[in-house]
């Protein structure tokens, strides 16, 4: 592993991106309880606030274009002005390069891995038609659009940088396909079966030290009943205004079989049936039935 | 466009003469020697040597700095006296202005010393409110609230301020008010009616009356937060540390500051201006129709807590 400075966690998502830098972050800190609300947990996301800081310009004067074009500067000055060995970045970006062809994610010195946590997109369609508090065919609609940006530059001001996403299987795709940086992938459903197993990957694929009771006390640390507790007791940040659930909703895999529609089913199979038969979403069988390939 | 004369305007506290109509600074009779001078020019695309750069800022090791907006606009700026605009930026007048008037200001200011709060300030009764915080917290936005109220505009993203008798005083800068198309329809305008700062950004422009050219005694410094788990706008009143920090939240560009030799005196300015002025914390829900009580609140900042 390199000495890069940035640990990537990458999701498309309500994929248990949260869920696992928390982990990741007890982790570090040896298997020590999380308050959800902390901002050593909320930040990583990269903010406007953080491109005017470390870059110096109005960054919500700039477009689109020259947001992306700057977001390797911004990522080589926040892994400068950072003295930690290890920053965990939470990243819900594709993989993507500037219009100059850089990558978006410096390899190198910058960036010591990835992990890519990849969910069944139908447990994905629901959760996020929950937590945006719209449709679940707009949320479909939105997993199979290549152009989908996150934050994009609309009407109102946000505090996220825009983030191009991609269709759910580009996105997958884009991280798993690339070579410059040393990517591991793990699925939300084996992080619910047994959190300690995936976690020990990830700490290995990121040169975390760890025993074998941090990585118990982190698990334990960020079980989901803990996190929906506090969750429920004191609110929780990342929570959107007008979601019709809480964040930490059900933290479970399968819930899609009472909630989508078969029409839903079909036209999510019929977007991404080919990555979700690579991950073990979807059987061979299952994909030509819903492809008629 | 550019005219053949130059005009005096009020910059910040500063009588800044331009080649170009800068009409939402207030205009000064043309008198005397300006304090800072902009001129058209030739600026190179970079400097030889930076001893800093990114795609927007190089700052040379004379402490001069190059800012860069696309191919085109270019600025030099030196000692804090000196701006240099590329020949071909100013058939951009738009991001000319608008730069202008934010990040090259930033880097004037900071390069003559001064003390530069990331707020929008407004005039209530005889105070002058600042209303601090990062990017995308809605500062511009109630400053226009207020403004739509009747109080007057004092300076938007950028306040500087000034310690003279024992207090505090904001300086008057630009009046121009950059809002997100929600934010001007919440505040009744019609953003296809306003102009845009940049062409193809969706931010609109609200230009509001001309602000007063003498300081105003800052009577309180709002931190504007959000908080989605909120059901209703919040204030408190800070003390202590935490009034003040973290100090990149309430200075405008301190990073910047520091690298061009800022270094202790932000800190120690900043602490000074939290002896003499208010300071709280106006929490915002994640809702933006919150907007009237949360103009409310700030007003009432400066009356129930003088």
């Amino acid at each position: 592993m390199t000495e890069g400075r940035f640990g990537w966690l990458v999701s498309y998502p309500k994929s248990g991106n949260t869920w696992l830098k928390m982990m990741v972050s007890s982790l570090m800190s040896d298997g020590a309880p999380v308050d959800i609300n902390a901002m050593t947990v909320k930040t990583g996301i990269a903010s406007f606030a953080e491109m005017d800081e470390f870059l110096g310009i109005e960054s919500s004067e700039l477009t689109e274009l020259e947001i992306a074009a700057a977001r390797p500067a911004l990522h080589r000055a926040l892994a400068a002005n950072d003295t930690r060995p290890l920053q965990l970045r939470k990243v819900h970006d594709r993989f993507w390069h500037t219009p100059t062809g850089e990558a978006a994610f410096t390899p190198g010195l910058i960036s010591r891995g990835a992990v890519y946590l990849i969910r069944d997109p139908r447990d994905i369609a629901v959760s996020y038609a929950h937590h945006r508090g719209v449709g679940i065919d707009r949320i479909i609609d939105l997993m199979g659009d290549d152009g989908t940006v996150l934050a994009a530059l609309t009407e109102r001001p946000k505090e996220q940088l825009p983030q191009p996403l991609g269709s759910w299987s580009s996105h997958a795709r884009s991280w798993l396909e690339q070579s410059d940086i040393p990517v591991l992938v793990i699925r939300y459903e084996d992080m619910l079966r047994d959190p300690s197993a995936p976690l020990a990957r990830v700490a290995a694929h990121l040169g975390i030290e760890t025993t074998t009771a941090q990585l118990r006390a982190a698990v334990t640390a960020t079980r989901f009943d803990v996190l929906s507790a506090q969750e429920r007791a004191h609110g929780f940040r990342e929570r959107l205004t007008g979601a019709t659930a809480p964040f930490f909703r059900e933290g479970s895999a399968g819930s899609w079989r009472d909630q989508l529609s078969m029409a839903q089913i079909r036209r999510i199979t019929g977007d991404h049936g080919e990555v979700m038969t690579r991950f073990g979403y979807l059987h061979a069988d299952q994909l030509a039935l819903t492809t008629g390939r | 466009m550019p005219c053949r004369h130059t005009e005096d305007r009020l910059f910040y506290g500063y009588r800044l003469r331009a080649p170009l109509p800068l009409t939402s600074l207030p205009p000064l009779p043309q008198a005397g020697v300006a304090d800072i001078t902009v001129v058209v020019g030739d600026v190179p695309p970079h400097l030889a040597a930076p001893i800093w750069s990114n795609p927007f800022i190089e700052i040379g090791e004379d402490g001069g700095v190059l800012v860069r907006l696309g191919d085109d606009v270019r600025f030099m700026v030196r000692d804090g006296r000196q701006v240099v605009i590329n020949g071909t930026a100013t058939s951009s007048m738009g991001e000319v202005e608008t730069l202008l008037l934010g990040t090259v200001a930033g880097v004037l200011l900071h390069q003559r010393g001064d003390l530069l709060l990331h707020a929008s300030c407004v005039v209530i009764g005889d105070r002058a409110v600042a209303i601090a915080g990062p990017s995308g917290r809605g500062k511009s936005t109630l400053a226009a609230a207020l403004v739509a109220q009747g109080h007057a505009p004092l300076s938007d993203d950028i306040c500087r301020v000034r310690f003279a008798d024992g207090c505090a005083w904001a300086v008057p800068g630009s009046a121009r008010l950059r809002l997100w198309p929600d934010a001007a329809r919440t505040l009744g305008h019609a953003p296809e009616t306003l102009a845009t700062g940049r062409p193809g950004h969706p931010k609109r422009l609200l230009v509001p009356l001309l602000p007063s050219v003498a300081p105003v005694r800052l009577g309180a410094i709002i931190r504007l937060r959000i908080d989605t788990r909120l059901d209703a706008p919040r204030r408190a009143r800070l003390s202590g540390p935490v009034a003040i920090m973290p100090a990149e939240d309430v200075l405008y560009r301190a990073r910047l500051g520091r690298r061009l030799g800022r270094r202790i005196g932000l800190f120690q300015d900043l602490t000074r201006l939290a002896a003499l002025v208010p300071v709280f914390s106006l929490t915002r829900t994640g809702n933006p129709t919150d907007l009237s009580e949360l103009a409310r609140l700030v007003i009432s900042a400066t009356t129930d807590d003088p």
